[in-house]
């Protein structure tokens, strides 16, 4: 799988969350928009809407603030890969990351990081404003 | 407060959200029952797709019986709602189908419903606040931007009639003035959170099918205009497409000022577009007036019914103004043009029946102040506005001869502005469960100018594509409301099926969604036999209340002077088209479900509700 670059154009996005639904379906085999790996804030008053997705940065603030070494980025494909065994739940990586794109559930004790579906980004592909799109 | 499991057999028989609300509410009411009072149960009902990968799953029905249309201040009719946002997705993540709310507090409360728990909170500091600050409030104390609410405004609070629920900034449950129902059980708002998984029967191959029929979606024409102009584009295809009438153009036909209300007149206010949960469409603009009397208007819409609504049927044509006044009307909780009521009091005034002394100020076409302050004086109950309050019942605080402006079906009140040139659009509207209601079965695909091959090809028989012609009408009429009940009782929009093309998803897409989320592989005949069942029970309720026979399925008589010359042979016409109508839902002559229908469809047992 090649490094593929995500870009978020938050004005465009309409706030319908198609991303975060086949997500979960698609990672986690359930619909659950808590577990999906890309999540979208809202603004009520002025009904705006902003996606979070990992951008992949190098280097990652994720990876370096990991005290634990549970977070690791794969050279080739730039994802950040979780080792939720090695994880200690300091949250650091959630504070650190500028885009809020790394989250955390409670309930499953689990870090949710965006993997590129490998390859083929279901949320790209079903963006219908392209508020969230690839560059290659 | 009691939880239960939806048994199975509602589940088969009715599917979801309308098919088992209008259930709910034929076995918990009678003829007898208040509409404002206790015993009117309150009821939300998600669609069995609801929060789900489909077809515009943001959707769900509030059902309950209407204060609005009932034969008397105190008597009920049936009253539906359908609406969208991320309100009803967020109820199912929190575990719930179905909520049954009934009784009356002495004191203003709201429900808090997280996860499998419900929780009745007081409500004293949220009572007299507008809608979009009820929201705010309650999301800031619950500390989650992500819980979302439905609530009422100050129209629900004072019962006024035409009172709606709202939730987001202008996803509105209007139509059946149900707000005023919350509002006489003293319920502010519902707060949802829900974080638990829903599973579903095939979730790779339900990702694989939502993706292709999203892309499909997206590439069609259509959709592409509906989700850059909204549902405004049929104040423009209206025109185009020659069947606009009254309502698109003003009251007395003003076309060229109707310009002004064009949907492309939106565009410079648009900051976007937003959608409901689960729509890849996205129907309805963020809009923000930057500039002038009303800059810093910040809301989403307005959509055809607000321009229509606050706009042409008003004469007012400053789309400015439309949008700060749908804005207003979103905040108070109650329908645009509260209801027709607006447009019905400038009327009068203007032909001398009433004066300043009843209205306390002259009531003017196109005044956009005086529009602003009555709206307003109807919400709060304040001088003449109590009158219009009352909705139709305001005739009875009115001289008699007030009674010439209006017409009804089925106890629902219309204008002659509500007169069309299209006759499924007419027939439609006669003939609807919920009481003149346009959307309940709007046969939209003949408007289109299609080629009689592609009606057919839609229908499977010949159908005029005259708009005015007569012939397959009722068989349109009668396809649509069942594939519309099919539709809401699967919690999808009506805009992402054959409402605006013939090429929308519907029964084989629907078959598809149901076997993939719920492995439940149900026939296309058997969906089709639970929209008969789910009509014939709504047509049942309608007996209870004395409209659910042939002569309440005529057209009222202001209609019929619109109509002119054409009038007689409509009527003869009409009366065809009502046989043939009923044969299609296999009802006698009089439009009353035969014992065999009944029979046929397991619904004996609901048989009582049959007359008065």
């Amino acid at each position: 799988m090649p490094k593929i670059e995500i870009k978020v154009d938050t004005p465009t996005c309409t706030g319908c969350r198609i991303c975060e639904m086949v997500c979960s379906l698609y990672h986690e085999g359930v619909l659950n928009l808590e577990k999906a790996r890309l999540w979208v804030t809202d603004n009520y008053a002025e009904s705006l809407y902003e996606p979070h997705i990992c951008r992949l940065c190098e280097p990652s603030h994720c990876v370096e603030v990991c005290p634990t070494g549970a977070l690791i980025q794969d050279p080739e494909t730039g994802t950040i890969g979780v080792s939720q065994e090695q994880c200690n739940a300091c949250l650091a990586c959630v504070e650190m990351c500028p885009y809020q794109a790394i989250r955390w559930s409670d309930e499953l004790r689990k870090l949710f990081v965006c993997d590129r579906c490998q390859g083929q980004p279901l949320c790209v592909s079903l963006c219908t404003t392209e508020a969230i799109y690839s560059v290659r | 407060m009691a939880q239960e499991e939806v048994p199975m057999e509602w589940r088969q028989k009715f599917l979801g959200a309308r098919g088992i609300n209008m259930f709910l509410l034929a076995t918990l009411t009678d003829a007898t029952t208040n509409p404002l009072g206790p015993d009117n149960p309150l009821i939300v009902g998600l669609g069995l797709l609801t929060g789900l990968p489909g077809f515009g799953t943001g959707r769900f029905n509030i059902t309950a019986l209407s204060p609005a249309t009932g034969s008397t201040p105190y008597s009920g009719n049936i009253g539906d709602s359908n609406v969208g946002g991320h309100v009803g997705p967020e109820l199912k993540y929190a575990g719930f189908d179905h909520l049954v709310i009934r009784g009356q507090s002495s004191v203003p409360v709201y429900l808090v419903v997280a996860n499998d728990n419900i929780e009745i909170r007081d409500a004293s500091h949220l009572w007299g606040k507008d809608t979009w600050e009820t929201q705010q409030i309650i999301k800031r104390e619950s500390g989650d931007e992500r819980t979302r609410v439905i609530c009422i405004g100050p129209a629900g609070e004072n019962l006024v009639r035409m009172a709606c629920f709202i939730t987001g900034l202008k996803d509105a449950a209007g139509g059946s003035g149900l707000g005023s129902v919350a509002g006489a059980k003293r319920l502010k708002a519902i707060a949802v959170r829900g974080t638990k998984d829903v599973s579903v029967a095939y979730p790779k191959e339900l990702v694989e099918y939502f993706s292709e029929q999203t892309k499909r979606l997206m590439s069609q024409k259509w959709v592409k205009a509906l989700g850059y102009l909204g549902t405004p584009l049929r104040m423009t295809a209206a025109k185009v497409g020659g069947w606009g009438e009254a309502a698109e153009f003003g009251v007395e036909g003003r076309v060229e000022e109707a310009e002004g209300l064009n949907a492309e007149k939106l565009l410079p206010y648009s900051l976007g577009m937003s959608a409901c949960l689960g729509c890849a469409i996205h129907c309805r603009h963020r809009h923000l007036i930057k500039e002038g009397r009303y800059a810093g208007t910040r809301g989403e819409g307005p959509e055809y019914g607000a321009l229509v609504g606050q706009g042409a049927a008003l004469r007012n044509y400053d789309i400015e103004s439309v949008t700060y006044l749908n804005d207003l009307c979103n905040r108070l909780g109650m329908e645009v043009n509260a209801g027709g009521m607006l447009s019905f009091a400038i009327e009068l005034f203007e032909s001398g029946l009433i004066g300043i002394e009843e209205t306390g100020r002259p009531l003017k076409w196109g005044d956009r102040d005086t529009i602003e302050v009555l709206t307003q004086d109807i919400a709060y109950r304040r001088g003449f506005g109590d009158v219009l309050a009352e909705g139709k019942f305001a005739l009875d605080r009115l001289p008699p001869e007030a009674r010439r402006y209006l017409g009804f079906i089925k106890g629902a009140a219309t204008s002659r502005r509500e007169w069309k040139t299209v006759t499924s659009f007419v027939l439609s509207q006669l003939t609807a469960s919920l009481p003149a209601h346009v959307y309940r079965s709007r046969p939209g695909i003949d408007i289109l100018g299609l080629p009689a091959g592609a009606l057919k090809a839609l229908y499977g028989r010949y159908v005029d594509p005259d708009i005015k012609g007569y012939q397959g009408k009722a068989f349109m009429v009668w396809w649509h409301e069942l594939l519309y009940a099919i539709c809401d009782a699967l919690g999808c929009c009506r805009f992402l099926t054959v409402f605006n093309s013939p090429h929308a998803p519907q029964y084989e897409e629907y078959r598809e969604l149901l076997r993939l989320t719920t492995g439940w592989d149900l026939s296309i005949p058997k969906l089709q036999e639970i929209a008969e069942r789910i009509y014939t029970v709504e047509r049942l309720l309608l007996g209870r209340f004395g409209v659910g026979m042939r002569k309440d399925d005529r057209m009222p008589e202001i209609w019929l002077e619109v109509a002119g010359s054409e009038a007689a042979e409509s009527k003869a016409k009409f009366e065809e088209l009502l046989d043939e109508y009923y044969q299609l839902h296999s009802w006698d002559q009089n439009g009353i479900p035969t014992p065999e229908t009944l029979e046929r469809l397991g619904i004996v047992d609901l048989a009582s509700l049959k007359g008065t």
